[in-house]
């Protein structure tokens, strides 16, 4: 995480300059690497899973059921947004850069995009065309007419539905005055005037000139949608759910958009038509219906065009978490009802509180298995999906899933029930699990598989004993952030050692299995290999890496601020010859202060049992915290005076300035840290060390 | 969907919320108001509100991404304006979206207190920063006068660039 803000938050005052805010919080994902996923969170797995992103899910099914490979296609470049996902995890917004890549710069929104005034600047063209093909309407007449028409834009730019219209004067013939009502009735809707907007477009439906009479149709069914909701939205903005709409106004909307498209089925409007028809849908709380209408679309878009993320995006939103929170969901066929299967099993929610699925009805479990009946190969994965998270019967998920590994490809929904047999054998502690998972690595080819079987392998090898084959020549984990963990968490001096010097290994995995050494040999107090790691030499890559940075500053980092240290190297040399020397003891928490290690406390904290680099540590010894050394040095009876003064001002120190520990070891109580203080006053009166503390934390 | 909704906006003292345990909302008067969440009733209390608007994404510079349904109308707290940026090289398009957005937030939000960019990205982006800054008062009168706390913030950013960041919490 070194040199790197995330979520910065700049306040700029506007009006009335009130107090700045600066927020920072972690925007980032920081994935637990370990494949079970049923908490959700922000990283996904290549497999179905419950924690996966419900779009992320979708789209793997829907991708899998088209027969689409993602093999041969590229891994996102998602700058520093992506980077702790490495290519084993994945999230909606990696997915879909990686299957619709965009092609250049996407170009503007249109302006007044996401509100009914989009149209407005979208349709100018159309509307000049439709008039300039008026016969009845003269010259004069037509730029009076476009005229006033761009005078509308100004109820959208103000919002202010009050806004007044000015309209042309000598707009005489029959024509031009069919022309003028229906700018009056443009007006009037976007100004959120239903009933005026609704009188103007129905007198128009039987004008003469056909594009008028079309449009005025078309646009009765917009007036009523956009009455129907105009109560739907919360203080906040926000959509307050289908309980919240007009219903007079969708029925009106309803017939209108039927109406419409019975007279033009063709008409230059209908695909708008029946998509409004969709929004009918979702408006009217007709679960069932939206959701019959999504599984028909979700049959028919091409899933290897960008609409198909469009639309998983909006089945998420509508139908899936209507207003925020799930819904649960009735209707739909086998994709939706897996989906929901799998949302089911869920075990937290967003906010990290567990949740809790009321069972579906007798009726809805039925339906669901009716639905997914007509997949069985789907069916079986959720059945052992279900037993898997659910009732934790792993003999089930075997018999429900054969194996069938050795593939030469894997389709999303292939690759998921074979990922689940695995997990299943891991969890039963089948002694030919790694077999499988090597079995897999060859038709692992789709994006995010070969790393995730990799790392289902990493985690067998390292919890067997068998992390030298992780790091052997020829070795299947070939991905670098699997290795770079196990080298920071799990590794022993040899194999970072080696791993260090091999050249075959890309400079990132060098430069981290360097680092893991140096800082271990340090804090554990290997100082004699310490000496011995300094003269590894690797080359400095182009743009600084965070292991870059920390690596150098055991070169050519700052040693001493106040109280006088050597170099690292000499600090470690001293130490090799009198280990309980306390000026160099103290020389280390100044090396390890003033550049920056107490905030990269990466490989003290081990990741969780159950996660890759949290089953062992092969490297001896326990790490000494800055904490730890001043704790020593003022209860070391040889220590000179100065030292034991600046033990005390720097173990106080620790707790500065809010009174939270930043130097690794465990809290301890106010009432000793005030001691400390008091001692250092006590027994060190004239030290500068105590002329600078003035107070505790 | 997203992991992280609403939280308590806890400015500089975030990193000394608990280490253990989790915030109470009900402790605090200041939120921000993630998009597609339904605004839990603790609001209610709120004596501030940051409600995310919308967002300029990484991968295109002419877009002011909509992410409201619609213009909030909050009378009874402070509210700002929230937009997350991914970049800052915004487009005019971004530009005259946001005056626009501003204008109706204006009209509907009797106490508007002003703009906030999240801007979400590497130390390295912050060099445009003051640029951005300085681009975003420019068109838009409405935006000025600019407070100097902002500069203040970006000195503030730019002493604090050299130290390898400090992480809040575990």
């Amino acid at each position: 995480m070194a040199g790197k803000w995330r979520w910065m938050a700049a306040a700029i005052g506007l009006f009335a300059l009130p107090g700045a805010a600066l927020a920072s919080s972690d925007g980032g994902c920081t994935p637990r690497w370990k494949l079970v996923n049923r908490a959700g969170d922000c990283a996904n797995r290549a497999m179905l899973a419950p924690g996966n992103d419900t779009r992320v899910n979708l789209m793997l099914l829907l991708r899998s059921r088209s027969g689409l490979t993602s093999a041969g296609l590229t891994y996102p470049d998602e700058g520093w947004e992506g980077e702790g996902l490495g290519h084993t995890f994945l999230d909606w917004r990696s997915m879909r850069l990686a299957f619709y890549p965009a092609k250049g710069e996407r170009g503007e929104e249109p302006a007044f995009s996401g509100s009914r005034c989009a149209s407005l600047t979208l349709a100018t063209p159309t509307f000049k065309q439709a008039l300039g093909a008026a016969f009845d309407v003269s010259q004069a007449e037509r730029s009076a007419l476009i005229e006033a028409r761009a005078g509308l834009e100004a109820v959208c730019s103000s919002g202010s539905a009050a806004a007044a219209a000015q309209w042309p004067a000598g707009i005489s013939s029959a024509g031009g005055q069919a022309w003028l009502g229906y700018l009056k009735g443009s007006h009037a809707f976007y100004a959120g005037r239903w009933d005026e907007a609704r009188g103007a477009f129905a007198g128009l439906r039987t004008a003469r000139d056909a594009w008028l009479a079309e449009t005025a149709a078309y646009m009765l069914g917009r007036v009523d949608l956009n009455a129907a909701i105009e109560k739907s939205f919360g203080d906040y903005g926000n959509f307050q759910g289908a309980k919240a709409t007009d219903r007079a106004a969708l029925g009106r909307a309803t017939a209108a958009l039927a109406a419409y498209l019975q007279r033009y089925p063709q008409g230059r409007y209908a695909a708008s038509a029946q998509g409004l028809q969709r929004r009918v849908l979702w408006l009217s709380g007709d679960v069932a219906g939206l959701a019959r209408e999504y599984e028909r679309l979700l049959g028919s878009v091409r899933a290897d065009s960008a609409d198909a993320a469009l639309l998983v995006q909006e089945v998420d939103h509508k139908l899936l978490f209507p207003d925020g929170e799930a819904q649960a969901l009735v209707g739909g066929g086998a994709l939706l009802q897996a989906v929901a299967a799998l949302l089911d099993l869920r075990s937290h929610d967003r906010w990290g509180d567990a949740r809790s699925v009321p069972g579906l009805s007798a009726a809805a479990l039925g339906a669901r298995q009716q639905a997914l009946a007509a997949d069985p190969e789907l069916a079986g994965f959720i059945a052992a999906s279900e037993a898997f998270y659910g009732a934790g019967d792993m003999r089930r998920v075997l018999a429900l899933i054969p194996d069938d590994a050795r593939r030469t490809s894997f389709p999303e929904l292939a690759f998921s029930r074979q990922m689940l047999r695995g997990l299943a054998l891991a969890a039963l502690g089948d002694r030919n699990e790694a077999g499988f998972w090597r079995e897999m690595l060859g038709g692992a080819k789709g994006l995010w598989q070969r790393p995730t079987v990799e790392l289902a392998l990493a985690m067998n090898l390292e919890r067997s004993g068998k992390l030298a084959e992780v790091f052997a020549a020829g070795s299947s984990i070939t991905d670098s952030s699997l290795r770079i963990i196990l080298l920071g968490h799990s590794a022993s001096p040899g194999i970072l050692r080696a791993q260090a010097l091999d050249k075959t290994r890309p400079a990132e995995e060098r430069r981290a299995a360097l680092y893991a050494l140096l800082d271990k040999q340090l804090a554990r107090g290997d100082y004699a290999g310490f000496g011995e790691s300094l003269k590894i030499r690797l080359p400095a890559p182009a743009e600084d890496t965070n292991t870059s940075e920390l690596l150098r500053a055991f070169t050519a980092g700052t040693w001493s601020d106040g109280y006088p240290c050597p170099a690292i190297a000499e600090t470690a040399r001293r130490l090799a010859a009198n280990p309980t020397d306390s000026a160099s003891r103290l020389c280390i928490g100044e090396f390890r202060r003033i550049n920056g290690f107490d905030a990269t406390d990466r490989y003290d904290r081990p990741p969780a049992k159950d996660e890759l680099g949290g089953a062992s540590d092969m490297f001896p010894g326990k790490s000494l915290m800055r904490g730890d050394i001043y704790a020593s040095v003022m209860a070391d009876a040889r220590a000179p005076a100065n030292d034991k003064a600046y033990a005390l001002y720097r173990a106080v120190m620790c707790y500065a300035p809010g009174g939270h520990n930043a130097c690794g070891n465990a809290d301890v109580p106010k009432a000793l840290r005030r001691a400390w203080f008091e001692r250092l006053r006590r027994e060190h009166p004239s030290s500068p060390w105590t002329q600078r503390l003035r107070y505790y934390w | 969907m997203r992991c992280l909704a609403v939280f308590a906006l806890l400015a500089l003292a975030a990193c000394g919320a608990p280490r253990d345990g989790r915030v109470d909302p009900r402790d605090h008067d200041t939120f921000f108001l993630w998009a597609g969440v339904r605004p839990p009733p603790v609001l209610a209390q709120a004596r501030t509100v940051y409600i995310l608007a919308g967002e300029v994404r990484g991968d295109n510079r002419e877009a002011l991404v909509p992410l409201r349904a619609e213009v909030p109308r909050v009378q009874h707290a402070e509210v700002w304006l929230t937009l997350r940026a991914e970049r800052l090289d915004w487009s005019a398009a971004v530009y005259r979206d946001l005056e626009r957005q501003l204008a109706q937030w204006q009209a509907a939000n009797p106490r508007l207190a002003g703009l906030q960019i999240d801007f979400d990205a590497k130390t390295r982006g912050l060099e445009g920063y003051a640029e951005f800054l300085g681009k975003l008062r420019a068109p838009a009168p409405a935006l000025s006068p600019v407070s100097d706390r902002a500069d203040g913030l970006v000195r503030k950013w730019r002493s604090r660039r050299a130290r390898p960041a400090g992480r809040c919490g575990r």
